[in-house]
């Protein structure tokens, strides 16, 4: 493994996707939701300040995972297809570094998506007159879940197509944001469906974790308990989807 | 001379034995036997043509001498090691059949990428990349997208990137094709002038005319198996065509097992 490979590659990536029509078209379609917010907002007398905030945050985590998630399956899938993993591979890189320079520079492009939706917002949001200092605490949960999906995603990506990515990525993120909705469920439920549900419920990255924003919009501190234990489960969940991921790459032929 | 630096002098550019692939039946695809039971060496500053007709197992050898896949039976040591250490592609330059580098960036992008990827420093980057666009005459199009690129074009900038590091090894996989007659000279001399250098070269070809003018010594492969092996000169010597050996072996393919 190689720091200067996986530079390299992260910044080749990071190019590829900042000239997609893809990542343009999400923070276009970001703003828009945001702008719809202003409206929406006013709509309820004296609410309006959280409401933009609620709204906002979702569509700022919703935009970044989604993208990162859509553009995480076809990345490698797609360098086999059209045959550029042969041309790097075929140079001094390791499959750990070319695995990780195209996961990071994923990664680098959902933080410059986070932080530009996150100027607007907050802009806005001051607008608004809400006070936007205690908000800046969800922000890094935000990026962490983005992190969090682009790792799944690319992950996955080593080892299976495009759309089971797409599906399985999705399904965890999505699953990952109702797990206590899951556990209730299984409470209901008989042997051996209960405990399957509940094992199932323990073994998945919990997003609901790291999605913090009511907490936080309605004004409820962020302790230092709650930061670590998202922070531990995000970057554990980051390393393993990763290393998953390299491990099933570096038995993939050309 | 030094026990080490007789070392270096008498090492084998690439040696391959009893190698085989068969790659695994897929959903609606059998089994597919790629290569059976190659042998072969390639001495330093040789140039060797693989001939072969479309799906004999030409770039199948290929991948495999770049670690890209793996036997399934048999060895193959480059420069005395496996190819799947990334270290001994540093001594090689490949370019692949049928080039899809990243449409995005530019010429001059594409290069210093290459060379970022041998962790050359970046000075030594940036005069491999004037130097090669100038050699390949791409220095006019160097900051247009490759995406604009015509297949020539590719070809071009693609040869260049195979020989960023300098390689010892030069692979290249139908080199030729696709390209126009004017293209396919420019090329041609293009790889004399590496044999000129000393590079060792590699290339799999169908266009019998193009080897036999460049090789010095020429494989066929048939359904995966070397069928003939000659050096050109020898065949040359013997007032036999390149072409009418291509035509005998293919032809029957397990008669003919000639050394010429």
């Amino acid at each position: 493994m190689s720091a200067g490979h996986i530079m390299a590659l992260a910044h080749q990536t990071w190019r590829e996707l900042l000239r997609e029509r893809l990542v343009s078209g999400a923070m276009l379609a970001s703003v828009v939701i945001l702008l719809i917010a202003i409206p929406l907002g006013g709509l309820s007398l004296g609410q309006d300040g959280r409401i933009l905030a609620d709204l906002g945050f979702a569509s700022l985590e919703v935009t970044s995972v989604l993208l990162v998630i859509v553009a995480g399956a076809q990345m490698l899938p797609r360098e086999w297809e059209r045959r550029t993993s042969f041309l790097v591979l075929s140079k001094p890189v390791s499959r750990t570094s070319f695995l990780l320079g195209k996961a990071f520079g994923l990664l680098a492009m959902g933080t410059l998506l986070v932080a530009v939706q996150a100027v607007i917002l907050l802009f806005l949001l001051a607008l608004r007159g809400l006070e936007v200092w205690p908000l800046l605490g969800q922000l890094p949960l935000v990026l962490l879940q983005t992190m969090v999906a682009a790792s799944l995603a690319v992950g996955f990506s080593a080892f299976a197509s495009t759309p089971v990515t797409l599906l399985a990525t999705l399904a965890l993120y999505v699953t990952g944001h109702n797990l206590d909705s899951l556990q209730g469920l299984a409470a209901q439920l008989p042997w051996p469906s209960k405990t399957l549900l509940a094992v199932i419920g323990h073994i998945l990255p919990d997003f609901s974790l790291l999605d913090l924003k009511n907490r936080i919009i309605h004004g409820q501190s962020l302790t230092p308990g709650l930061a670590l234990a998202a922070v531990t489960h995000g970057v554990s969940w980051c390393v393993l989807a990763l290393s998953t991921g390299i491990l099933a790459f570096h038995r993939r032929e050309a | 001379m030094p026990a080490g630096e007789q070392a270096i002098v008498s090492e084998l550019v690439l040696e391959a034995s009893g190698l085989s692939k068969t790659y695994a039946a897929q959903i609606g695809q059998p089994a597919r036997q790629a290569l059976v039971g190659l042998d072969l060496v390639i001495q330093p500053g040789e140039t060797f043509g693989l001939l072969g007709p479309n799906g004999a197992g030409k770039t199948t050898s290929q991948k495999l001498f770049l670690g890209l896949a793996r036997p399934t039976r048999g060895t193959i040591r480059v420069f005395g090691q496996s190819p799947e250490n990334p270290d001994v592609r540093n001594r090689i330059g490949y370019l692949p059949e049928n080039p899809y580098f990243y449409q995005h960036l530019t010429g001059e992008e594409f290069l210093r990428f290459c060379g970022g990827l041998f962790n050359l420093p970046r000075h030594l980057v940036e005069a491999r990349t004037d130097q090669l666009l100038a050699q390949v005459r791409m220095q006019e199009a160097r900051k247009v997208q490759l995406k604009k690129y015509s297949k020539g074009m590719l070809q071009r900038v693609g040869i260049a990137q195979a020989l960023i590091n300098d390689p010892e090894l030069v692979l290249l996989d139908e080199p030729m094709s696709g390209l126009d007659p004017v293209g396919r000279h420019e090329f041609r001399e293009l790889i004399l002038d590496l044999k000129r250098q000393g590079k060792t070269i590699f290339f799999n070809s169908h266009i019998l005319s193009d080897v036999s003018e460049i090789c010095d010594r020429v494989g066929i492969l048939v359904e995966g198996r070397l069928a003939a092996q000659a050096a050109v000169d020898d065949l040359k010597r013997q007032g036999r065509e390149l072409e009418t050996l291509f035509m005998e072996t293919v032809r029957a393919p397990k008669a003919v097992a000639a050394t010429a």
